[in-house]
Order: C-alpha cells, then sequence, then structure tokens
C-alpha cells in the first residue's frame, strides 16, 4: 500500500559517511579466532580469508548466555592466549565476545545479518573500544551511530561463488513455477496469541489495528515508535519478556522486534499462501518446518538444512519469493543475496538497501502488497525472456560486485589490514 | 464600504474587526453566539431588523454560518466567510449567489470546487503584526527566554476515539487507536482511509449517511492528533525542560510543566516571543493549510519549530524562516541544536516574523477578501 523509500543522494550521503577508514594499525600479522555460534556462509568467507593469508583458528563451544558466562569467557581468554590471538571474528555481535576482546585489549570483528540476534546490539557492550561492526541492514548502522557507536560500517551481504554453467536453464528445466519460503518465527506467533488472551479487548485491538498498518507499509518500520507506556505495561502484564542484564533495549523495542514484527511477518506470509492456494494454474512450493493443514493446492516441503539444497530450488524454481522479516527495515536479506547469486529470480516485499546496488525489473522485483502480488507473478510466469534476462543480470551484477571476496576486501579496505 | 461584522466565540475576530476600523471600513459589529447554526428564529428576526434598518454592502464573519447565509441571500447582501475550521463546521445552504468563502486549506478549497462549488477561495489566515509590535519589544533585541520548548495548545483528549465513545465495542476503540497511531508516524500522506477500508475488522457497510465514512476516518485522524501530541510531548519532556500551556488537565511528569491556558491577546504573544523554541504539531484534519498558530508564533517572533505544513513551504523557506521535523528523533537533534546555537535561532525568528509582517497581515489580505464587492 505504501512504500517509504529514501531518496538515493540522501542514502548516498548517509553511505559515503559510513565509509571512513579506520586509523588503526595493526601490522600485517592476522591471526583470527573464528567461533562458529553463527556460521551461515562461514565455510566460505573463512576460505576467502584463508586465501588471503590470514591465519584461522575456529573455536568451538556455545556460552549459557550471550552476555555472561564465566566459564565460557575463561575458556577463550585461556585459548586466546595460548595462541596469540590478533582478532576475533564472528558472524553477529556476541556481548560475550566484545566483553572479552575488551579486557585483552584486541579487536573484535563482527558482520551481522538479519537475525532476532541483533537485539544483542542493543546492550552496553556494542560500544566497547574494540568493536569494528558490519551491518548488512543500514538503519542498524545510523541507529547505532545515533547511539554514540563510532566505529560501525554498513555491509550489505554476499553470495557464494557459482560457476556459470551449474545454473540451469531457467525456464524449461524448471520444476516450479513458485518456491514461497517462510521466514516466519512460529514461537513469536505462539507468544503473541497467548498475550492476545491475557489483553484486554481495547489493547487487542490496538495491536490488531497496528499489525494491520505495519503489514501495509514497506521500508519504515514504526511499531516501537508507537508504544507508549500505558500500553507497555499492559503488554508487560500480560506477557513478560525478559530483560537481560548488559541489554540496553527499551521496552518497546523488545516487544516490537521479539514478538510483533514476527508477528507481521507472519500475516503477510498468510495472506500471500491464501491468494496463491487460489491460483490453481500457478504450481507453487512452500518450504517451512511447519506443515498448514489449509493448503491443499499448494504443495508444502520441508525447509532444507543444506546450501546445496537451497541452491537447486533457487535454481529449478520460476520465481522465488522471499518474504523477508519485518525486523529487516532497509537491509537486503542473506537469502536474497544467495538467491541472485544462482541466478534464481528474486521476488521480494520491498527493502531500501536494495536500490543501492539492484535494478528493480532489472535485477530482481519487488512487490508492494500483498494484492498485487499474483498479478505480478502470473506476469513474469508468462514473459519467459524477461525472468532469463533477470536471472543474467543478477547472477552478472553479484559475480561483479558482491561476492565474498569482494566483499571481505571492502571490510579490510575499511579495517585497514592491509 | 459598510460592512456588518459577525463576532462569535471566536479568538481571532477581534484582530479583522480592529483592522479593518484601522484601514477606514466603515464596519459595525454583532454579537452572538448560536445554539443551532442551521435554524435559529431568535437571531434571524434580529438580523433581518438590522439589515432592514441600515444599509450594507456586505456581511463578514470567521467561518461559516447558514442562518447568515440565507438572510444575506434573502436581502441580496454579500456575505463573506473566512474560515479557518477543516473541514468546514456547519457546512449547509453553501451555495447562495451571495456567497464568497475563504478557507485557509487549499486542499479542502479544491475539493469542494470538484464538487460544484465555485464560490471558494483559498486564502491563508493573517496575523494583526501591528497590535503584537505595541505590545512586544522590538525583535531587533534578542530577547529574555523564560522557556526552553514551549506547546501552547489542546491534546484533545476529549477528541479521542475512547472520549468520544462513538463506536460501542472496546476492541474497535483499539483497532481505530491502532490506525491512528500509525497515521501519527506519516505526514502528507492518509493511510486510514485505505486501512478503514482494508480492514478486516471493521464492516465498511455498516456505515451510513448518518454516520459517513468520512466520519469516521475524519475522527482517527483526530486521535492521531491526540496521541502525538501526547506522546511527543511526553518523550520529549525526559531529554528537555518543556512547558505546556493548555486548557485541558494535565498531571506534570518528567520535566514537563503545565500551565493553564492562555488569552491570545494578552499572554500568549509574550510566551512565544519568550520561548527559545515554540512547537507546533499541526491538527491531522488540516491537510495542507497553514493553522492560525503557526502564524501566530511567527508573527510574535517566536522560533517555530514544527510538523511540516504543505502550504507553510509555499509561503515559507524551511531553515530560514521556520524548522521543520518529521521524527521524534529528529525533532530531539534539532532542540539540542538549536537551543545552543541562539544567535542563529534568531535569525530565524527574525526571518519568520518579516515575512508574516510583509505578506500575511490582515490589510494583506483585504484586497482578495473584499474583490467581490
Amino acid at each position: 500500500m505504501l512504500i517509504v523509500s529514501h531518496k538515493k543522494n540522501e542514502k548516498n550521503s548517509v553511505f559515503s559517511s559510513l565509509f571512513m577508514p579506520l586509523k588503526a594499525a595493526w601490522g600485517i600479522i592476522m591471526k583470527l579466532l573464528v567461533p562458529d555460534l553463527y556460521s551461515y556462509s562461514l565455510d566460505e568467507i573463512l576460505s576467502v580469508l584463508i586465501q588471503k593469508n590470514y591465519s584461522i583458528v575456529p573455536y568451538h563451544g556455545k556460552p549459557r548466555s550471550f552476555y555472561y558466562d564465566p566459564v565460557f569467557q575463561r575458556n577463550m581468554i585461556q585459548k586466546i592466549e595460548e595462541q596469540e590471538i590478533d582478532v576475533v571474528f564472528s558472524l553477529q555481535f556476541l556481548p560475550i565476545l566484545s566483553n572479552i576482546c575488551e579486557k585483552l585489549k584486541i579487536p573484535y570483528i563482527s558482520w551481522c545479518y538479519n537475525d532476532q540476534i541483533n537485539r544483542l546490539l542493543l546492550s552496553d557492550s556494542v560500544f566497547n573500544s574494540c568493536n569494528f561492526i558490519f551491518h548488512t541492514d543500514s538503519k542498524w548502522v545510523l541507529k547505532l551511530q545515533r547511539l554514540g557507536v563510532k566505529q560501525v560500517f554498513y555491509l550489505p551481504w554476499a553470495a557464494r561463488t557459482i560457476k556459470r554453467e551449474q545454473i540451469c536453464a531457467i525456464s524449461s528445466e524448471s520444476v516450479m513455477d513458485i518456491a514461497v519460503f517462510d521466514t516466519g518465527n512460529s514461537e513469536a506467533l505462539r507468544l503473541y496469541i497467548e498475550m492476545l488472551t491475557r489483553l484486554d479487548r481495547r489493547t487487542r485491538g490496538f495491536l490488531d489495528g497496528l499489525i494491520q498498518a505495519q503489514g501495509s507499509i514497506y521500508g519504515f518500520n514504526f511499531i516501537e515508535n508507537v508504544l507508549n507506556d500505558e500500553t507497555l505495561s499492559f503488554l508487560q502484564k500480560a506477557a513478560s519478556l525478559p530483560v537481560l542484564r548488559g541489554s540496553t533495549a527499551d521496552m518497546a523495542e523488545l516487544y516490537a522486534f521479539q514478538i510483533l514484527y514476527p508477528v507481521v511477518t507472519k500475516k503477510e506470509l498468510d495472506s500471500i499462501l491464501r491468494n496463491l492456494e487460489e491460483e490453481e494454474q500457478m504450481h507453487t512450493c512452500f518450504y517451512s518446518s511447519c506443515f498448514l493443514e489449509h493448503l491443499k493446492h499448494i504443495k508444502q516441503s520441508d525447509l532444507p538444512t543444506d546450501s546445496s539444497v537451497f541452491r537447486d530450488i533457487y535454481i529449478n524454481s520460476k520465481i522465488n519469493l522471499l518474504i523477508a522479516p519485518r525486523e529487516i527495515q532497509n537491509g537486503i536479506p542473506v537469502q536474497a543475496m544467495d538467491i541472485m547469486g544462482c541466478g534464481g529470480i528474486l521476488m521480494t516485499n520491498f527493502q531500501n538497501d536494495y536500490l543501492q546496488y539492484f535494478e528493480p525489473g532489472t535485477d530482481y522485483i519487488y512487490y508492494e502488497s500483498t494484492d498485487d502480488i499474483s498479478d505480478k507473478l502470473k506476469y513474469y510466469l508468462q514473459h519467459e525472456e524477461k525472468r532469463i534476462a533477470i536471472s543474467r543480470n543478477a547472477f552478472h551484477n553479484i559475480m561483479q560486485n558482491h561476492t565474498f571476496e569482494l566483499r571481505l576486501e571492502e571490510m579490510i579496505d575499511l579495517l585497514n589490514l592491509n | 464600504m459598510k460592512i456588518l461584522f459577525f463576532k462569535s466565540n471566536i479568538f481571532m475576530q477581534e484582530d479583522w474587526f480592529e483592522t479593518l476600523k484601522k484601514a477606514g471600513y466603515d464596519v459595525d459589529p454583532v454579537t452572538y453566539v448560536f445554539t443551532d447554526y442551521i435554524k435559529d428564529d431568535f437571531f434571524a428576526k434580529k438580523f433581518r431588523k438590522r439589515l432592514q434598518k441600515i444599509s450594507y454592502d456586505a456581511v463578514v464573519s470567521f467561518n461559516f454560518y447558514p442562518v447568515i447565509s440565507d438572510i444575506c441571500r434573502e436581502f441580496q447582501i454579500v456575505y463573506i466567510s473566512w474560515i479557518y475550521d477543516s473541514p468546514i463546521p456547519h457546512f449547509q445552504n453553501f451555495d447562495s449567489p451571495y456567497n464568497h468563502v475563504f478557507h485557509f486549506d487549499k486542499m479542502d478549497v479544491q475539493e469542494y470546487i470538484q464538487k460544484g462549488y465555485q464560490q471558494i477561495h483559498h486564502l491563508p489566515l493573517a496575523v494583526n503584526t501591528e497590535r503584537l509590535d505595541n505590545q512586544l519589544t522590538a525583535l531587533t533585541q534578542k530577547p529574555e527566554y523564560y522557556h526552553d520548548i514551549t506547546f501552547v495548545g489542546n491534546l484533545y483528549t476529549n477528541r479521542s476515539i475512547q472520549a468520544r465513545n462513538f463506536v460501542s465495542s472496546d476492541y474497535i476503540q483499539g483497532v481505530l487507536q491502532g490506525y491512528a497511531a500509525a497515521q501519527s508516524q506519516f505526514f502528507n500522506h492518509d493511510i486510514v482511509g485505505e486501512l478503514i477500508k482494508k480492514s478486516p475488522f471493521i464492516n465498511v457497510n455498516a456505515f451510513s449517511e448518518d454516520f459517513p465514512l468520512e466520519h469516521l476516518i475524519r475522527s482517527v485522524h483526530e486521535e492521531a492528533t491526540h496521541q502525538e501530541r501526547k506522546n511527543i510531548l511526553r518523550k520529549l519532556s525526559q531529554y528537555f525542560s518543556v512547558d505546556l500551556y493548555t486548557s485541558e488537565e494535565v498531571c506534570d511528569i518528567y520535566n514537563l510543566h503545565v500551565h493553564p491556558a492562555v488569552g491570545y491577546y494578552t499572554v500568549m504573544p509574550d510566551v512565544f516571543r519568550h520561548s527559545c523554541i515554540n512547537l507546533n504539531i499541526n491538527y491531522r484534519t488540516i491537510r495542507s493549510g497553514m493553522s492560525a498558530r503557526l502564524l501566530d508564533i511567527m508573527g510574535c517572533g517566536g522560533f517555530l519549530m514544527t510538523t511540516p505544513q504543505p502550504e507553510l513551504f509555499d509561503y515559507f523557506v524551511p531553515d530560514e524562516d521556520f524548522v521543520t521535523f518529521t521524527s521524534f528523533e529528529e525533532l530531539v537533534d534539532k532542540c539540542n541544536y538549536y537551543l545552543l546555537h541562539e544567535e542563529e535561532r534568531h535569525q530565524i525568528a527574525m526571518n519568520g516574523y518579516q515575512k508574516v509582517k510583509g505578506a500575511h497581515t490582515y490589510e494583506a489580505r483585504f484586497p482578495e477578501l473584499f474583490a467581490f464587492i
């Protein structure tokens, strides 16, 4: 219904201010300790770093809390000292790692992508001087800068390198018309439903109205802005969310990010599936860990765990419909990069950061509302030549500009590690 | 030109009346407060007697009164009404050839013209800068400041969805409050209409002539104003000292200091002049026009910090004559900045004042107002 898009020159001025090289001069010895707590595409990232002559020391082990675990802390410090580690590198920002690095006065580099765990960025640890935080969502970068975090940079995700010959012809050999991926959060929906049973009717209506409104708006998240003290007090009584030690998130942010935005995503997905269920001419497969009884026409399949299986789906579907979780305000989801990197056709909800690097209608497609999805899908299913063009354009764009090798070079440039 | 000036309980009317007299117009006042704007036999009898006794070229009033319009039509006298409310209150029997309606909101005017009403014209409101100049010290001297951030106005608690209670279901009231909360995040774009029409919670077919859909949409906008003003002032007072002058009962909270309402002619100019920042949060049903408050603040030499209003940009330059904000974060940043940068702030206030004095006085409006006589 409404898309809030940033003007390109406004965004450029934001981004140009983000790419300020650091003054750190750490020399050329780089031994990286890499915990594998979050590992999406970590193997590819490490492979690139190894090619660039960085020494990688993996670290296995999970803390009991991402904020504080003295045993984990002690063990990691010991490893860092024994191995003479120069830098700790992780996917996602984890306060416990930041605190360790701050204590040892070594840099902590984190590359954050869309995930519920981003809430850990709202913690005191984010102000540690050892941090170099990279985030795939420009809105998060602006938010952290506003809070006073100095060393935070926008860095979109990248795609795995794939050989052109691995990509099958997108059109005639495709098995499925549309692949839809479940990006929802069932736990959040469960919490929401439970919460509603304990709320008064007015507050229930308020949340339902607010969720409907946010669902119709793309490019601007506002739920946390409008949860006032009175509403929050009702929410806390109905479903208390733990406020973790060290967290600086305010209650509005906690409820918005942990419950309400995931509910917006889930409702959007449900609405789209309902529309697609009626389109019997379209062959749709829904990939999810939950089986939906009410879907009769749409095929359902488990969400793969292997990236190569995902790749096959992207390549073998005429259109890949990705509904980005609503907690992502501007960022390009990691899965979107994977889809385009395989030469898959990506159709997704509007996100501002795409416009920096990709051309809508040329590299990917976005929908403006759940109402116009069916028409857009039909159009692109009928126009094979347009799909082929989008596939080629996206793949070419990714290979030229968005591989992990290129992205890590950007990161390194920013960090002055060369 | 002999003018009969109708006065009611409208705060700006004395300024219009006095400036007409000073400009040499032969103006007679008549004062009345309607209880029924459509039919009032007592008033009609008195008014007719007046018009029979004295020959007037025109009758003028702020806002539009159907009873006056009917009688002016009967007597074939031009009736000039200058409207400062949006939507136009008690809008009936509008299409007399003797009516000339001036409305401060361009979007409203365009809509009425599209509906077929030809005698409605766009005209922004005005300020009596001469009175204010006499009342206040010259703006060339930097004023002494009593307040950091001031808001003069209502929170419109009485116009909230809950207070009005025209929707009986608590749940639906909550849904509408949710829509209003969302609307409060957007400027220059109405999302309420679409939300209601596509709502899975509200039966749009249930609306009737007695309670049209437009009425509900308007009410949600009023709720948005109420929420916006309440939330902004409350949150802002966690960062700054904020003074609120209002007729409503509001408790002091954080650093929000509540004062009783102030007189338009007496204390209000001083409040505007002696506040570092005068906050304006537009009333949401006014879609494009400049409210009286915007011009009052600038006409008093006050520094104006406001939510954006389209017509403000037609006549004034942002960051030169006034400052605008579109999010709470931006408001905080700009308050921080302008509280520290006194020179710049004073310059902006002076610029705004000079523009109002140059082009937005009552005298400046007279040629258009009386063009049809």
